[in-house]
């Protein structure tokens, strides 16, 4: 049961824990936050799994995840070039 | 709105992780570490949306086929007992309200009771059931109704949610929780130690990644030390699948056995502590059966005596299944159990696709999207690309 969908936190109670979260298709829907409430913030990326918020996502990590992608598509494209000539 | 942004990163990472180049020059890399290693290379990919991944993404026709990926036990809905199945179908008969999730829904039980063998047929039968995406669901449509149940079934990913709103107090009088909750550690421990005794013994594990959210990395740290196995945390994308066999590679030819963490963006070693806190203070951790399996020490999760109000063991009179009245609870010829335990493939059981398919499913694996079963019946077709190539001589 790991099937988790990214979602960004538009609204927060932290009185109760709920967080209201949007999917992408701009409608806004509810969440416990499972997770400790410091460490969400309106305007988060975090992954929601069966109404539950369980984590936020690192974009600073994401971004590091990217660079290095980057630069194994880079080899690829020039590994290509290669083996044509 | 600014935050949207954050999407749009996202979506730019997922293009790379899902990217053929990317996955192709990985497919290189593994296939020259795989060069290094003589014996044949088995790994565990422990949680049904990995093997998704695997399966819907076609991987194992990419990787050499030194390399077996194996799925695991990761499907919640495919060991939960014949039996609670059957007590809810009672109950749901009897005016109580039932909230369940779709896949529960039609998970079929192994006895027929009053008619039904599911849920699903409980409601057609004019049983009080009801599909919700969660417990919030479940909340809301709970409030000012009559006596209901919410069938708590999952790993720990669901847990800190079911424990937050019994602490936060924002469940109903009238709704109270079968936590049918299970825990991943002692079973990966149970299902690694049966391989090792009974099988070839497992190369290396992709440890679940939404999982290790909360319980973090370093759950998997007793499974890797004890039986001297790699194991990576990993992400639910091809290219982060691929990169995990690499690394698992890369420890099996320097001879190491470590927990190690692909998923970086969402996972970290220690997990989320309050997430961990809510689960010891509202439940308490018993030995519980699995279906066709039987009971694992500490793997199922109850709600503890301070909480009793929201238990509906406690409320609705539910008496827990007991080791020694355990049957066998799967149908005459049904194996799920062995390819929950990554002893068969879907395609090893004779009633595979005959009898058992996605519109009429036989065994509870064949029902949920985690189920190993549903995901070779509706994706499965790319693990025979080989086969069907050589079949046309197209290869």
């Amino acid at each position: 049961m790991c099937l988790g969908v990214p979602a960004v936190v538009v609204e927060i109670d932290e009185e109760k824990g709920y967080a209201e979260v949007d999917y992408g298709d701009g409608v806004l829907r509810k969440a416990f936050v499972g997770i400790s409430l410091d460490r969400i913030n309106r305007g988060d990326l975090v992954i929601v799994h069966a109404n539950v918020v369980i984590s936020k996502i690192s974009l600073e990590e994401a971004e590091e995840i990217m660079k290095i992608l980057k630069e194994i598509a880079l080899m690829s494209d020039e590994e290509q070039k290669l083996s044509k000539n | 709105m600014a935050e949207f942004s954050k999407f749009e990163i996202l979506k730019e990472v997922e293009i790379l992780l899902r990217s053929r180049d990317v996955a192709n020059l990985l497919v290189n890399c593994i296939k020259k570490l795989c060069e290094k290693i003589s014996e044949d290379v088995r790994i565990m990919s422990f949680c049904g949306t990995h093997e998704w991944s695997v399966t819907n993404y076609g991987l194992r026709s990419l990787l050499p086929k030194k390399i077996e990926i194996i799925a695991g036990p990761g499907c919640p809905v495919c060991v939960t007992p014949s039996y609670y199945i059957e007590e809810l179908i009672k109950l749901s008969m009897d005016g109580v309200q039932i909230y369940t999730y779709g896949d529960v829904f039609r998970l079929p039980a192994v006895k027929l009771v009053r008619g039904a063998k599911s849920l699903e047929d409980a409601k057609a039968l004019g049983g009080e059931v009801r599909v919700v995406t969660g417990l919030v669901d479940a909340i809301e449509l709970a409030k000012n109704c009559k006596d209901s149940i919410f069938v708590g079934i999952g790993f720990e990913t669901v847990a800190p949610g079911y424990a937050h709103a019994i602490l936060k107090d924002l469940i109903p009088k009238n709704l109270k929780i079968l936590s049918l909750l299970k825990l991943t550690p002692p079973a990966m421990y149970f299902t690694v130690e049966k391989i090792d005794k009974d099988e070839k013994p497992l190369s290396g594990i992709i440890a679940p990644g939404h999982v290790s959210t909360i319980v973090g990395a370093k759950a998997w740290k007793k499974v890797a030390e004890d039986f001297r196995i790699p194991i990576v945390v990993a992400g639910f994308e091809p290219v982060d699948i691929l990169m995990a066999i690499a690394k698992i590679l890369q420890q099996i030819i320097s001879g190491e056995a470590k927990v190690e963490l692909e998923y970086t963006r969402a996972v970290s070693y220690d997990g989320d502590l309050r997430a961990q806190k809510l689960l010891s203070s509202i439940f308490e951790a018993k030995e519980d059966a699995w279906r066709g399996i039987g009971f694992i020490p500490g793997s199922g999760l109850r709600i503890n005596e301070g909480y009793r109000r929201y238990d509906a063991f406690e409320y609705f009179n539910i008496e827990e299944l007991r080791k020694s009245e355990w049957n066998y609870d799967l149908n005459a010829g049904c194996r799920c159990s062995d390819i929950v335990l990554g002893r068969a493939k879907p395609t090893d059981c004779k009633l595979f696709m005959r009898v058992c398919n996605p519109e009429n499913p036989y065994g509870p694996c064949m029902v949920s999207v985690e189920g190993t079963c549903s995901i070779w019946a509706r994706f499965g077709a790319k693990e025979f690309t080989d086969d069907i190539l050589e079949e046309l001589k197209l290869r």
